[in-house]
């Protein structure tokens, strides 16, 4: 864990240091904002009475996934939420799949997944108390007896924390994972280059499983908590 | 008695060891979720696709105290081992 790069920046006495994670995530973010472009003129450019190609046909596909994902819990109000959602789900698996390429996961690093999931409870909360006034809420809160009260108010400061601990965790345990291996396969050389046979392996479960199913989880459960408060449809 | 530094570091060893006993919980109830799954197909093949999303969910979700235990243990290692 000792070669991760970081940038420092002094503002006079005060040091701000930008960890690996940061960059490779703003680097993430400048890419999304480029295939974005490229993908909104392909659309505009398509045919909308023949079947989509290229780039219009992946960006669709990749619309319908975000869509799969979100649409089961905000039901009617899907539209409104879509923009939101869609942006950050399709940033996080990109995020959680730059350790394929050797880059760290901006994900590993604590303070994204938390900036993430207290914007989350910072949204629920807004547009419940926008849809049904504060006394509302407020009153839902003390159901289903008064006396819940404390524990309803810990269950909802529970969802950033633990949305924030899955997926940090997670990524974490695979960024350490592959780490260890590659030290080991290193120290054991050269017969341990035999092991290079396995990292693919090792990659596919941690990087593209692990971090696609955690990005799942992590917005069903989010869009979830949205679809309770403001949406009026029953399941 | 005068607990050193090397007296603190084994002892945050071995707290992480222990903190990961946790792993049992998330083990069984993973398993559990799995073997149910199962069962679901055996009696409904149809629905192969559903069952197999919800159970992949579940066992996600079932990961979390686990993960809980995962992140005590890291921390112990590398804030003070």
């Amino acid at each position: 864990m000792n070669e991760v790069s970081s940038i420092t920046i002094h503002f006079g006495s005060f040091e701000l240091v930008i960890q690996q994670s940061i960059l490779v995530w703003l680097v993430v973010c400048v890419l999304i904002c480029i295939l974005a472009w490229f993908a909104g003129r392909a659309i505009d450019k398509a045919d909308p009475s023949k079947a989509p190609t290229g780039l219009a046909y992946w960006s669709e596909e990749l619309y319908n996934l975000c869509l799969y994902v979100v649409k089961g819990n905000l039901r009617e109000t899907t539209g409104r939420y879509m923009p939101i959602f869609g942006t950050i789900m399709v940033g996080m698996l990109i995020s959680n799949l730059t350790g394929l390429v050797g880059f760290q996961n901006p994900t590993s690093n604590v303070s994204f997944n938390a900036t993430l999931a207290v914007m989350f409870f910072l949204m629920i909360q807004y547009n419940a108390i926008k849809k049904g006034g504060l006394m509302a809420r407020l009153k839902g809160l003390t159901e289903p007896m008064w006396f819940l009260t404390p524990l309803n108010i810990i269950g909802e400061l529970a969802v950033p924390l633990s949305l924030t601990m899955r997926l940090f965790g997670n990524i974490l345990a695979g960024t350490i994972i592959s780490l260890l291996i590659y030290t080991l396969i290193k120290s054991l050389a050269p017969w341990g280059y035999l092991g290079l046979t396995l990292t693919p392996f090792i990659h596919v479960y941690f990087d593209v499983f692990s971090g696609v199913i955690q990005t799942y989880i992590f917005f069903t459960l989010g869009t979830y908590f949205l679809g309770e408060q403001v949406s009026n449809e029953e399941i | 008695m005068e607990f050193n530094e090397f007296f603190v570091k084994g002892m945050a060893l071995l707290g992480a060891g222990i903190a990961m006993i946790a792993g049992i919980g998330p083990g069984m109830g993973q398993g559990f979720a799995a073997g149910k799954g199962a069962e679901a197909v055996g009696r409904n093949p149809e629905a192969s696709g559903k069952i197999q999303s919800i159970m992949v969910l579940g066992i996600a979700l079932a990961e979390t105290t686990g993960i809980y235990a995962l992140i005590i243990a890291i921390l112990l290692v590398f804030v003070k081992g």
